[in-house]
């Protein structure tokens, strides 16, 4: 063979060799699968480095996966885990990595001041910065009279044809289906959901895509995430958030948090736990209450963008009862609005 | 097709080790992988739920590739059709600037304009809304948006093929048949260059994942990708990817007979033919050549303007930050991937060269290589995650390395890039080589034959710079290539923020490509 190719060959696989270098190194790293968006997760995780000089290897979900490409690749890397802390930006999927056993118990000091509704029993996740289950109204569309109060505004006849959801298969819809099986019942929720298809509701994508499409003036209003209102409302789009359910007897609004966890057999625990006790802290909650996403503090104490009430009446539900109700709720919401 | 003494030559010669390097290489990225994924599929699909399979077949009616892929092979002909004849029956000044930049649409990827489209033209959040509003997000914007960025597979073949027209024989054409006569010989001689461009933006549009995803188009490569990362449904995943692979399939083996009929296997160009001797359409044709790469080259540039780079809000100090990370982070990652996918698209292309391969397999076998090219993205990026992901074995190393990143983009590209190198062998005199073996030389020392592989590496280094959808499956933790980021920052980043980094992108994509392109002499004289 000629010199020329053997040296092309040569430095073709000196190159390879070179990018194939694992990242980072083994003292002082940690490794974080994180489904909360880049933009709002990267300056938080680059702070961590800054304070405690661990380097930290993050992997983002992409938007189309939603959480759950993340909690697959956990899932598949769960006899040799190279992940170290899973950040999943609600709890749905965590349950279930939990029911799986592949989460580690973990109390951090940091979880003390944070309520027992957004906590594990055993320790195994713990949720803190939460998104609210909101009504994007369109104020054009909709007088202020009419404006949606209740989860089953989403019912009226008045507006049929001109009501949004996401498809309920994924993401927060997906979690709020899970939680409305849990909380009400299978029967009453699934026939909420039946009168839902009924009174003409449109599936969109995604949350985003639904603001857009409430934005736009093609829908009066539909059942969105208080991050994604928030890009509406800093664009200065006419639209308002209602939190439903906020009266006396009322259920209250879903509230979504992230949740943190430690993975089992995660190659650096204590660097994980460090990154955990760092993310829980009340600092990290204020940056996100007032970053872009507009996440909710779920303690008292910390300030919550302007907009968003300061007194707030949320649904009370047992996470695990969701993570079980999740796989029933699925097969019903896909079998009654997919098919 | 394989005579006795090409074997001779292969084997006997030693040169079987060039071949074995090849389709190793193909086998680590791509072979093994689908197998992988196949055994994987076949194995859950005994135990798996019926009901999910039964829902697949109406996902897969409702879906969009078809139209698609034809819309935008339309799209992608007009542009990529109109530019070539202009610029080689025109011949406006700078000639090698102007062929030269019929590749350029390539280096854009188009989920890049797809951005920019959005931000131009689609519905505002603000009171004022864009110019289509919603009706942006439709089939026929997202195959137009497809269609300018793969003008260059038209574009490029179809110039080389009226290059090497026989000038003679189209003014006997004229003279004996009249005008309409010569244009439909002409057009006989385009035919098989204007069908390989067809086959070559069919395909590429069937696999495409990011842009329809952008433009909120349901494609089978998003079936199969959501099918595989929410429900982790391998059997479903290969369910959706049945049609898509079979089409694909058949346009590799169109494409390889196309290449065969191809007009273009000569080093010497005729000198051509003028359409006009009349001065002023050649004045002109510098403007239409400009807004025929208007869309894939200047749209990137006008989303700076347009509310983004220059809107106030953007003008935060974290835009800086953002962009110099964007800058020293993930472009050393793209720029150090790219390139050492580039380098070793040269070596497998100096192989093929070295092998004599390309002389073995001719007609519509050559298609064969482009069949693992045919594998969609995210179908890749599966495949890759399956195989190369077996905790507890040492092979770990490599699933939790950068190495992924490029086996995804070899995976890919390598194909499309020796299929390249083979249109670039073929242009070759065959006597030559054969001198070249009587003494005893590999025809690597023909002149040009390294050099000229520097395009086949250019073309690999754009692609793989831009590369998305199997790459957000594979990455390791701590590495985010620019395109990656982008994605991750289009549903909640500023214009200004997205475009920052989509212009880091470009730079990293045109700059190295460039000399690439300079180095394989492309542009100039023959090797176009």
């Amino acid at each position: 063979m000629n010199w020329r190719i053997s040296v092309a060959v040569l430095l073709a696989f000196a190159a390879l060799a070179v990018a194939c270098t694992r990242t980072g190194n083994s003292k002082g790293v940690v490794t974080v699968y994180c489904s909360l968006d880049q933009i709002h997760s990267e300056e938080i995780l680059k702070l961590f480095e800054k304070e405690t000089g661990i380097t930290v290897r993050a992997k983002w979900d992409t938007e189309a996966a939603k959480t759950t490409g993340l909690v697959n690749a956990l899932i598949a890397e769960a006899s040799s885990p190279r992940c170290d802390v899973f950040w999943n930006n609600e709890v749905s999927q965590t349950v279930v990595l939990a029911e799986r056993g592949l989460l580690e118990s973990y109390d951090s000091k940091e979880a003390a001041t944070i309520p027992k509704d957004f906590r594990d029993e055993k320790n195994r996740w713990t949720g803190f910065a939460a998104r609210a289950r909101i009504f994007i109204v369109n104020r054009k569309q909709v007088p202020e009279a009419d404006w949606p109060r209740r989860l089953e505004d989403l019912l009226r006849p008045k507006y049929k044809g001109k009501i949004a959801i996401a498809k309920p298969l994924f993401g927060t819809t997906a979690t709020h289906g899970a939680a409305l099986f849990s909380s009400m019942g299978e029967a009453k929720a699934k026939d909420f959901f039946r009168k839902l298809k009924a009174n003409g509701v449109v599936l969109c994508a995604g949350n985003a895509q639904l603001k857009d499409r409430v934005v736009a003036g093609e829908f009066a209003y539909g059942l969105t995430d208080t991050d994604d209102f928030n890009l509406a409302r800093l664009a200065g789009a006419e639209v308002e958030a209602i939190f439903p359910d906020q009266g006396a007897s009322e259920r209250g609004a879903l509230l979504i948090p992230n949740s943190l966890s430690l993975l089992k057999g995660a190659p650096h625990s204590a660097n994980g736990k460090k990154l955990i006790d760092f993310l829980l802290t009340a600092k990290v909650e204020g940056l996100l209450a007032n970053g872009r996403s507009a996440q909710i503090p779920v303690r008292e104490g910390i300030k919550r963008p302007d907009w968003i009430p300061q007194k707030l009446r949320w649904m009370s539900v047992k996470w695990a009862d969701v993570g079980k109700a999740f796989k029933p709720s699925q097969r019903f919401l896909q079998d009654e609005f997919i098919k | 097709m394989f005579s006795r003494s090409s074997i001779h030559r292969v084997v006997l010669k030693g040169r079987g080790f060039a071949l074995v390097l090849i389709l190793l290489l193909l086998a680590l990225t791509d072979y093994l992988p689908l197998a992988s994924m196949l055994s994987r599929g076949y194995k859950e699909f005994q135990n798996s739920e019926p009901r999910m399979i039964q829902l697949l077949p109406l996902s897969i009616a409702q879906s969009a590739s078809l139209r698609l892929g034809l819309a935008t092979t339309l799209v992608a002909m007009i542009f990529g059709g109109a530019y070539a004849v202009l610029v080689e029956t025109l011949r406006p000044r700078f000639l090698w600037l102007w062929r030269f930049l019929a590749l350029l649409p390539l280096a854009v990827p188009s989920y890049l304009v797809a951005l920019s489209a959005i931000a131009i033209f689609g519905p505002k959040e603000s009171p004022t809304s864009g110019l289509l509003g919603e009706a942006l997000y439709s089939w026929p914007c997202c195959a137009l948006i497809l269609g300018v960025c793969s003008m260059s597979f038209v574009a490029v073949p179809l110039g080389s093929t009226l290059r090497r027209m026989d000038a003679a024989q189209l003014e006997a054409a004229l003279l004996t048949r009249g005008r309409w006569g010569a244009f439909l010989v002409l057009l006989r001689s385009c035919r098989p260059a204007l069908f390989l461009g067809a086959f070559l933006v069919f395909a590429y549009t069937l696999v495409s994942f990011t842009t329809p995803e952008l433009m909120r188009v349901k494609v089978l490569t998003e079936l199969v990708y959501a099918r595989f990362s929410s429900f982790r449904d391998v059997p479903g995943a290969l369910f959706a990817m049945g049609p898509l692979l079979l089409l694909t399939f058949l346009c590799s083996v169109g494409i390889g007979w196309m290449l065969s009929k191809t007009h273009f296997d000569s080093t010497r160009p005729s000198d051509g033919f003028l359409w006009t001797s009349s001065p002023w359409p050649r004045r002109l044709a510098p403007l239409l050549l400009l807004l025929l790469l208007t869309p894939s080259l200047l749209f990137p540039c006008a989303v700076v303007f347009d509310g983004g780079w220059i809107a106030p809000e953007t003008k935060e100090s974290g835009l800086w930050t953002l962009f110099d990370r964007a800058l020293n982070e993930n472009a050393w990652i793209t720029f150090k991937l790219s390139f050492t996918a580039a380098m070793i698209a040269w070596g497998a292309g100096l192989a093929l060269s070295a092998s004599g391969l390309h002389r073995v397999i001719q007609g519509k076998w050559l298609g064969l290589f482009l069949v693992p090219a045919s594998i969609p993205g995210p179908i890749l990026g599966i495949g890759l995650v399956l195989f190369w992901n077996r905790p507890g074995e040492p092979w770990l190393s490599i699933y939790d390395s950068e190495a992924m990143l490029i086996f995804a983009s070899l995976g890919r590209f390598l194909p499309l890039g020796l299929l390249l190198s083979l249109m670039i062998l073929k242009r070759h005199e065959k006597a030559h080589e054969e001198v070249a073996y009587l003494g005893g030389r590999s025809p690597l020392l023909l002149r040009g034959h390294i050099r000229e592989h520097a395009l086949t590496a250019a073309i690999v280094y754009a692609l793989t710079a831009g590369e998305y959808s199997a790459s957000a499956l594979v990455s390791p933790p701590g590495s985010t290539p620019l395109a990656v980021k982008i994605m991750g920052f289009v549903h909640f980043g500023r214009t200004g923020e997205v475009a920052a980094m989509s212009l880091v992108l470009i730079a990293v994509i045109f700059v190295p490509c460039a000399f690439f392109l300079f180095c394989a002499g492309y542009g100039r004289g023959e090797s176009a």
